[in-house]
């Protein structure tokens, strides 16, 4: 269809426009600016997009997800040579990086096989039992992985004889890794595995009457999710140089949640937006407003976008969308007289 | 191709199938019955997606009672259940491409688009913008995409307009010479008749009566006492 085309093509050159930007902005912006928020934005807006892709797609509101990024971050953290406390491994970047993120699909596979029977309040309160629980696994955990202090120096490996950690480097480095986990989702949503998902989101029981396994789509969604998740957790942990309890505690889990529902759950790209809205807040606040209630500001910040938006800013765009185009292309009262442009009540089973 | 024997299926107390037993062969069999009757959960205790208290499923010469929905549906029997349930956030497309086994299959996406030709031009719509013909077809396609051997459609006719139930009809006349198994569950007596050639009526979770489709719709008293209504009066 023509209209789908041209909807595609402006949506590709919103794409490019975009990324030519956020090339562009390191060599406008401070580097306070393209370190401290835009790259700490994308690292966590990472983890935030594995929890966008689960809910969105899979209808799985997962508090885990920073826990599988924990895993990652503290397998490069007890593995590669430099950190301290110093480690019995010593495994270069380029084979612990790899490892990292293979367990930390693994260890989502297994977030998802313990809870792919429960739904909605049940399935977020498993997660955030497994959250709780590994954020005191971790603190507890002294021999290996040094307890409430964690482990620091974790530098990172070198790019092309340059460490990766060099501001500009680690922008284009987080940037190419937001953009290709990006586009996967993306892939993913249209192919026949995402498009299974979105039934079983839609209606499970049909699913499994047209010959799908619907837990094991469910789990392999988690698997998914837990790749991009341990990404994020690589990242995070060489952006911090280092990892400790703090930063699988349930804050940082919550942290990632607002991420993603302020940033709208509609869209992929809401979570990186969500994270950049973020962390300008919970880095300027403390400046804006007294330093012992910056949180509230925080609070009133996010409850203003939700009550605004309940479907966050990518939502708030979307409305906007409609109503600019409802404006250009359909005359006062067409919506009206046009069945098919009329929302039907979706049908349940 | 198919044999239901002596299933029993209960809620509760509640003893909604007594006992039914039906044979589809290769010829389109129809269950027709009033509302209440227990049509829908046999379809439901078929595919396995109630439990079955007891008795027998044999398909193909496999038992396949108690088994998981999953299983059933690989086995080669695909449902169009009563109401369409098209997914409402997926498009025409998107619908198509969830199911499709690819282009070498004897139900490819693009032999669905020739024999629909209107699902086609509704490609890009989400399954809550078509009207109710529209998702019947969808729904259908949905089923024809899986490469059945045999369809299960509960209440195909369901709300749909006169004039689109004389396409129905038309539609699964031509599926019937697909060689594809055709279960059909239907209150509409005329759709019934005209498509299958034995029907089955249904009565209080029990078959009732199973006579030629031919002899049904000439039998106007036959139909009154099981069914409370006539070919004339629909």
């Amino acid at each position: 269809m023509s209209t789908g085309n041209a909807l595609r093509s402006s949506s590709a050159l919103v794409t490019v426009s975009v990324l030519a930007v956020l090339v562009a902005l390191p060599f406008v912006l401070t580097e306070f600016w393209t370190t401290n928020i835009l790259v700490r934005a994308m690292v966590y807006g990472i983890v935030a997009l594995s929890l966008t892709f689960l809910a969105y797609y899979g209808g799985l509101l997962s508090l885990a997800q920073m826990v599988v990024a924990g895993v990652a971050g503290y397998t490069i953290a007890v593995s590669v040579p430099g950190a301290i406390p110093e480690n019995s491994l010593q495994i270069p970047y380029s084979l612990a990086i790899p490892l990292a993120v293979v367990l930390a699909t693994v260890s989502g596979l297994l977030i998802g096989a313990i809870a792919v029977r429960t739904r909605e309040i049940y399935l977020l309160m498993i997660t955030l039992a497994i959250a709780v629980s590994f954020y005191f696994f971790v603190q507890a955990n002294v021999e290996y992985l040094n307890g409430y202090e964690g482990i620091r120096n974790v530098l990172g490996p070198d790019i092309f004889g340059v460490p990766l950690r060099t501001p500009y480097v680690f922008y284009f480095v987080a940037l190419a890794t937001s953009f290709a986990l990006y586009a996967l989702v993306l892939y993913v949503s249209g192919s026949q595995f995402g498009l299974v998902l979105q039934g079983i989101r839609d209606n499970p029981r049909r699913l499994s009457a047209l010959g799908y396994n619907v837990a094991h789509h469910r789990i392999a969604a988690f698997g998914v999710a837990g790749f991009i998740a341990g990404i994020g957790g690589v990242l995070i942990t060489i952006y911090n140089i280092g990892i400790s309890p703090g930063t699988v505690s349930t804050h940082s889990t919550i942290s990632i949640l607002i991420m993603s529902v302020i940033g709208g759950l509609g869209h992929p790209i809401g979570a990186f937006i969500g994270a950049v809205i973020f962390t300008i807040i919970d880095t300027f606040a403390a400046d804006l407003y007294d330093r012992d209630r910056f949180n509230t500001l925080i609070g009133v910040v996010f409850l203003a976008i939700v009550v605004a938006s309940p479907d966050g800013v990518t939502g708030l765009a979307k409305r906007a969308g409609d109503l600019l185009r409802g404006l250009r292309l359909i005359a006062p009262g067409a919506v009206a007289a046009d069945p098919t442009l009329q929302a039907n009540v979706p049908s349940k089973d | 191709m198919l044999s239901v024997r002596d299933l029993r299926v209960s809620f509760g107390h509640a003893e909604i199938l007594q006992g039914v037993s039906l044979d589809v062969g290769d010829e389109p069999f129809a269950v027709a019955g009033r509302n209440g009757m227990g049509k829908t959960t046999l379809c439901y205790a078929i595919m396995g997606m109630v439990p079955v208290q007891s008795g027998g499923v044999v398909f193909d010469g496999a038992s396949i009672e108690g088994k998981s929905p999953t299983r059933v549906s690989r086995s080669g029997i695909a449902i169009v259940p009563q109401g369409r349930r098209v997914f409402p956030s997926l498009t025409v497309d998107e619908h198509l491409r969830l199911v499709s086994r690819g282009k070498n299959a004897a139900w490819s996406i693009e032999r669905v688009y020739d024999t629909f030709p209107r699902l086609a031009e509704r490609k890009g719509n989400g399954g809550s913008q078509l009207s109710g013909g529209e998702q019947q077809m969808l729904a259908i396609s949905r089923a024809l995409l899986l490469n059945p051997k045999l369809i299960i459609m509960d209440e195909p006719s369901e709300g749909l307009a006169p004039v689109l139930v004389d396409h129905l009809i038309e539609v699964l006349k031509k599926l019937a010479n697909e060689k594809i198994g055709l279960l059909l569950v239907e209150q509409n007596l005329r759709v019934a008749t005209s498509v299958a050639s034995n029907v089955a009526i249904m009565l209080s979770g029990r078959i009732a009566a199973t006579v030629p489709a031919s002899q049904l719709s000439a039998d106007e008293a036959l139909q009154r006492r099981y069914l409370g209504v006539s070919t004339g009066s629909h």
